[in-house]
């Protein structure tokens, strides 16, 4: 039984704004999964919905079999949940706030929260209001992590901090759960750090996946074609090749991103449009999410 | 940038147009309860004393509400404006808010004065205008001496005893001075001055953003120096119980929900005190001090009012605790029981209080004015009779004397129509065994027990020839005289005054929450929330123009309603049914409003839904 189950899920909001359309996910236990896209990709709205804060205008969502909306309380104390809005009650001292979380999840452990606490050096008697962002996030993390959930949603959980303390707050939730076998969905703008964490990537684009793979398979099968800006190709006709994800047009040419090996790419084009000697290679995920963002009609 | 472009820019005077609605709306209310007290006093106009109370709430309620602490945006610290700059202006700002609203006020009074046909235009109101305003300045200055390095004042203990300080003040000097000459006003006017030049000399360069709770609070709660130079938390305390912080889940819970814009932690106390007071009103316990008021029926969409402005702030934590295995039920609970338990507590303080003081529901009454004699029985509303025309049966005693019943029509407008009478007064002046027999008839149906017209003449009556012309002993105390008197059973009144408030305000709840979906924008939940209110709010002051009029009789609406009550607990069978159709109605309003809150998809940033500016939003 998969962790998260995403069926055609479609949200709307105000306004007519489709945030989701068709969104199909699945996570499997043990999984790490980044969830990248532009800002108002829908990535927040995923993962609202799968903790059951939204319902889905259309498809089903369930996580653990069961429904976030209908079996609220069983499923959230199931879940760890940090996001950059989620700011804890600014008025509530840290003992205070950790204290609620132990009362509300029967698998809080204390251990781990005062080893947590110890490395974070979180002052028990601060005010929320008082700490800084990086110190506020990381009880937060501390709160959703010391219950050992079965699975982690971390929306945007390093946005605003510096380079060390990003690290050391996606390392330490990261790494702490998954040797677990915690499945972990976080969104983040940093695909270094999605390189570096997750063993799979979803890519949003207004609301549609337009990526759900494993990142060994993107690395390798995924390509970027350089086609001159001669003519003698368009645009629209390299996207209607089988394979073609994205085509963005620059001074220099065309840059086509593939959903194929570098050499498959190299065959497809010389097939297709007579171009053999277009160099084609493999790229990065910053890279990529630029040509996919960047390439869509 | 000059003085006045500052002064203009401030909220303090960008939001006048709001609260000048929200002052004359206020003012109207207070007014026409005093309308109603002239009326009742036989049109006498009233002292100029009594529009000092409708006058300083005006100003009290923009003082604490209105935006005071604030002294600039933050933008303005960026600018090269002096924190002197900013805090003349805003002192300004405020004085001038406070004298328009003042003005506002008066205004009001005069309009109420031209309705009634009453000289309220006088020169003692302008006086009394100008001392409020010279007490207002002072007032203002004052407060404006809070916390000289702050952007904005931060709500503290310390805050609210300056501002129970400043409103006591003006109170005070406005009862003092309200008869006084103009002139007076010059001594707060004169100190308001020399205050303000002393302020200003000790306001720093430039304000602080960064405010916290109170002067210390900021150096105790960050982490110290040892932390930082990674002496660590673990080192300080590593016991297990430094995690601990001796709360408990609900009481966590509760503090979280309930603290909220505008009152902060103060909210569920506030909340409390106001639907409590409802509760009291409702509940006709002002009745053991004062007499019977018409106004009672007034007091429900004032009740619905008040609980309902709290529904729209106490959505702003709902974010904090969405997240959490907290059940949907259980969080609207949280929200629900307070309220139902202050309503309970203030009807039970108002009846308890009514129980204790044992006031005597039957009264007789004698008063002498311009050389006629009036005299008159005073009973509960519910007593008097309401009939379909102006032809309204006639009194007669077992002995044959007869004499018609006081009467009204229960509308101006049609004098022939229904009309209300007193079964138990006269406008003619009957014998005195004649009053003593009105009297009598008033106690039995009242209480229940028979005093003979000869016993009440001799006991309470001075009679000249055949007439009464005066009370033995000032007054009759009938429950004092008679210890065995209590009234009959009432009926069911709990029900129906829980029912017709729970009831509406649970379905203007559960149409408010119709509106936290993700499809729903913020501004449709605003309009939403606003207009609500404002039905609620017309509900309350809606009878003033209706009563002006003539359409509307709060008397005869009062009777109406209270007669109903009565018919209802006349046998075990009705009182049964009445008790489990409200109960049934309550429950049903609760589970409705209940399944729309369990849909609700909370905005990611939550709304203050309060037009005043107490609380910082992280506050």
């Amino acid at each position: 039984m998969n962790v998260v189950e995403l069926n055609n899920v479609d949200q709307m909001y105000a306004g007519g704004v489709l945030a989701l359309s068709d969104v199909n996910v699945s996570i499997e236990a043990g999984q790490v999964v980044g969830l990248v896209g532009e800002n108002g990709a829908g990535k927040t709205t995923l993962m609202r919905i799968a903790m059951g804060m939204l319902g889905p205008r259309r498809g089903t969502v369930r996580l653990f079999g069961l429904d976030p909306r209908r079996d609220a309380v069983g499923v959230k104390r199931r879940i760890g949940y940090v996001s950059e809005d989620q700011i804890l009650p600014p008025f509530l001292r840290v003992d205070r706030v950790i204290d609620l979380h132990r009362s509300l999840f029967p698998t809080w452990d204390d251990a781990l929260a005062r080893r947590l606490a110890e490395r974070f050096k979180i002052s028990p008697k601060a005010k929320i209001r008082t700490l800084s962002k990086g110190q506020a996030r990381q009880v937060a993390l501390l709160c959703a992590v010391a219950h050992r959930p079965e699975l982690l949603l971390l929306d945007e959980p390093a946005g605003g901090l510096d380079p060390a303390a990003r690290r050391e707050f996606l390392e330490t939730s990261i790494r702490l759960l998954n040797e677990a076998g915690t499945a972990i969905l976080f969104s983040s703008h940093y695909l270094t750090d999605v390189e570096r964490m997750a063993d799979r990537l979803v890519m949003l684009h207004d609301g549609r996946v337009l990526i759900d793979s494993d990142l060994d398979t993107l690395r390798e099968s995924y390509s970027l074609a350089l086609l001159p800006a001669n003519g003698t190709v368009s645009r629209d006709r390299l996207l209607a090749l089988g394979g073609c994800l994205g085509v963005r047009e620059r001074s220099e040419g065309l840059r086509a991103l593939f959903a194929l090996a570098p050499g498959e790419t190299s065959e497809l084009l010389a097939e297709t449009v007579g171009i053999g000697d277009a160099p084609c290679h493999r790229i990065g995920l910053e890279e990529m999410f630029i040509e996919l963002v960047g390439g869509q009609a | 940038m000059s003085y006045l472009r500052t002064l203009l820019r401030d909220d303090a005077v960008r939001r006048l147009p709001l609260w000048t609605v929200i002052t004359a709306l206020n003012t109207s209310v207070l007014i026409g309860s005093i309308a109603l007290g002239m009326a009742r006093a036989g049109g006498a106009s009233p002292p100029i004393s009594r529009f000092v109370f409708p006058l300083w709430l005006a100003v009290a309620i923009y003082l604490s509400f209105g935006p005071i602490r604030t002294r600039c945006r933050p933008l303005d610290l960026a600018l090269p404006l002096s924190a002197r700059h900013l805090w003349l202006a805003h002192a300004g700002a405020t004085v001038l808010a406070g004298t328009l609203l003042l003005t506002a006020s008066a205004a009001v009074v005069v309009a109420y004065g031209g309705v009634l046909g009453q000289p309220w235009t006088s020169a003692g109101l302008l006086a009394l205008v100008v001392q409020l305003v010279a007490a207002t300045a002072l007032a203002v200055v004052f407060l404006q001496g809070a916390r000289l390095e702050a952007w904005r004042v931060p709500v503290t203990a310390a805050w609210v005893l300056r501002l129970v300080v400043a409103l006591v003040a003006i109170l005070a000097w406005g009862l003092l001075a309200a008869d006084g000459p103009p002139a007076l006003a010059l001594v707060p006017a004169a100190l308001a001055g020399l205050l303000a030049l002393w302020i200003h000399r000790s306001v720093p360069q430039a304000f602080d953003l960064v405010v916290t709770g109170g002067r210390g609070a900021a150096a105790e709660a960050r982490p110290g120096p040892g932390l930082a130079a990674g002496a660590g938390w673990a080192a300080e305390s590593p016991a297990a119980g430094a995690l601990r912080s001796g709360h408990t889940r609900w009481s966590t819970l509760l503090a979280i929900l309930y603290n909220v814009p505008p009152w902060g932690p103060f909210t569920l106390v506030v909340l409390c005190v106001f639907v409590a007071l409802g509760g009291v009103l409702l509940s006709n316990g002002v009745a053991a001090w004062v007499p019977d008021v018409e106004m009672r029926l007034i007091f429900l969409p004032f009740t619905v009012y008040i609980m309902f402005s709290i529904i729209g702030p106490l959505t702003y934590r709902l974010q904090h605790v969405d997240p959490l295995p907290v059940s949907r039920r259980t969080l609207f609970m949280a929200l629900m029981a307070p309220l139902a338990l202050a309503l309970f507590v203030g009807y039970g303080a108002g009846w308890w209080a009514h129980t204790v003081a044992r006031p005597d529901l039957v009264q007789f009454h004698i008063a002498t004015s311009r050389g006629e004699t009036d005299r008159w029985v005073h009973v509960p509303p519910a007593y008097l009779e309401i009939a379909p025309t102006s032809d309204v049966p006639e009194l007669t005693a077992p002995w044959g004397e007869t004499h018609p019943a006081s009467s009204a029509p229960l509308s101006r407008r049609h004098p022939d129509g229904a009309t209300i009478y007193s079964p138990f007064n006269t406008p003619d002046e009957g014998s005195a065994r004649f009053e003593a027999w009105l009297l009598g008839r008033a106690i039995e149906a009242v209480y229940g027990h028979t005093v003979s017209p000869e016993q009440i003449v001799e006991r309470y009556f001075v009679v000249e020839g055949d007439r009464v012309v005066g009370i033995a002993g000032g007054g009759v105390p009938l429950r004092t005289d008679l210890q065995q008197l209590s009234p009959k059973p009432g009926g069911p009144d709990l029900a129906v005054v829980l029912a017709l408030t729970a009831v509406p305000f649970l379905l203007l709840t559960s149409l408010f929450f119709t509106t936290f979906r993700a499809r729903v924008g913020d501004r449709a939940r605003k309009v939403t929330f606003w207009s609500v209110l404002a039905v609620a709010m017309v509900g309350m002051i809606g009878h003033i123009p209706l009563m002006e009029l003539g359409i509307l009789d709060l008397l005869g609406s009062r009777i109406l309603f209270e007669k109903l009550v009565l018919a209802l607990g006349r046998t075990p069978e009705v009182l049964a049914v009445t008790w489990t159709l409200a109960a049934a109605s309550i429950v049903a309003a609760y589970l409705l409003a209940q399944r729309q809150f369990l849909r609700v998809e909370l905005p990611s940033k939550p709304s203050k839904f309060t037009l005043v500016d107490w609380g910082a939003p992280n506050a």
